[in-house]
């Protein structure tokens, strides 16, 4: 069975090129009570639940490996940029979306995990103290 | 060689009645038509191996994914991102397609099924003497 052409991937990838960039998570506008700023494609749907020591991000993330993920925290932004190249399939070949966090995460103990094409990220709950920019370990 | 998200306009199509109501979301899937068959992608976030499902029967193909996640008790749900009944697909095949050829694998949130076309559908060239 032949594989598809290097030029249909590139016309897919250009077809299906999504830039998002979603300000504040809407469970944390609703729990600091500010207004949602827009509604959430369902591209962007974010799962948000709170444990005692730290708040926990889920999001569907179909098709990206641990390699095409960038997750940078900074200023009490959380960024995440998913890019993907020469991939078969006409899914969504890149995304970027940023988050606001609440104050009180601290961003040394941020981590990461992609299983089954679901990304959770774990923002532990302390004392803030380092507003200086950090890569986080994608495991 | 065509390539094309439409299944309506290749060799795959839903069937058209009886399908009762189920609480599953229909996930989103790509057909890429290629010269000697078709390979479909499922996209199937959440879904590990042993909780999807891809059946075979009288041309009917039906790909049925649980997502497996489940939050800890002690977890406050403030969003929920997932589809909590998971997924089903229902997918008639066109008879020029052989199912005795289907092949799947499951990688990181994406089912791949590839299929080739009967050997009696395929071109061929004729010598003429």
């Amino acid at each position: 069975m032949k594989r598809t052409t290097t030029s249909h991937r590139h016309t897919m990838n250009l077809n299906n090129r999504i830039l998002s960039s979603v300000d504040l998570l809407a469970g944390f506008d609703h729990l600091f009570g500010r207004s949602l700023h827009q509604p959430l494609r369902p591209a962007d749907r974010i799962g948000v639940y709170e444990a005692d020591r730290a708040w926990i991000l889920r999001t569907d993330l179909p098709g990206f490996s641990r390699e095409d993920l960038s997750l940078r925290f900074e200023k009490g932004v959380l960024s995440l940029c998913a890019e993907r190249e020469n991939e078969e399939h006409a899914f969504h070949s890149r995304t970027e979306r940023t988050f606001r966090t609440p104050e009180h995460v601290d961003p040394d103990g941020i981590s990461a995990r992609l299983e089954d094409g679901v990304l959770e990220i774990t923002l532990p709950k302390l004392n803030p103290g380092n507003n200086g920019p950090l890569e986080i370990k994608i495991d | 060689m065509k390539t094309t998200s439409d299944t309506s306009q290749v060799q795959l199509r839903e069937p058209s009645h009886g399908q009762p109501h189920t609480p599953q979301a229909s996930p989103s899937c790509q057909v890429i038509r290629e010269d000697e068959g078709v390979r479909l992608y499922v996209s199937l976030p959440g879904v590990t191996r042993e909780a999807l499902s891809v059946s075979l029967q009288d041309n009917l193909l039906v790909v049925t994914g649980k997502r497996h996640f489940k939050a800890p008790g002690d977890w406050t749900c403030h969003r929920s991102s997932s589809q909590p009944g998971g997924y089903q697909l229902k997918l008639r095949l066109r008879p020029d397609l052989d199912p005795a050829s289907i092949q799947a694998e499951l990688a990181e949130g994406i089912l791949t099924l590839s299929l080739s076309q009967r050997e009696s559908a395929r071109a061929r060239q004729i010598a003429v003497n």
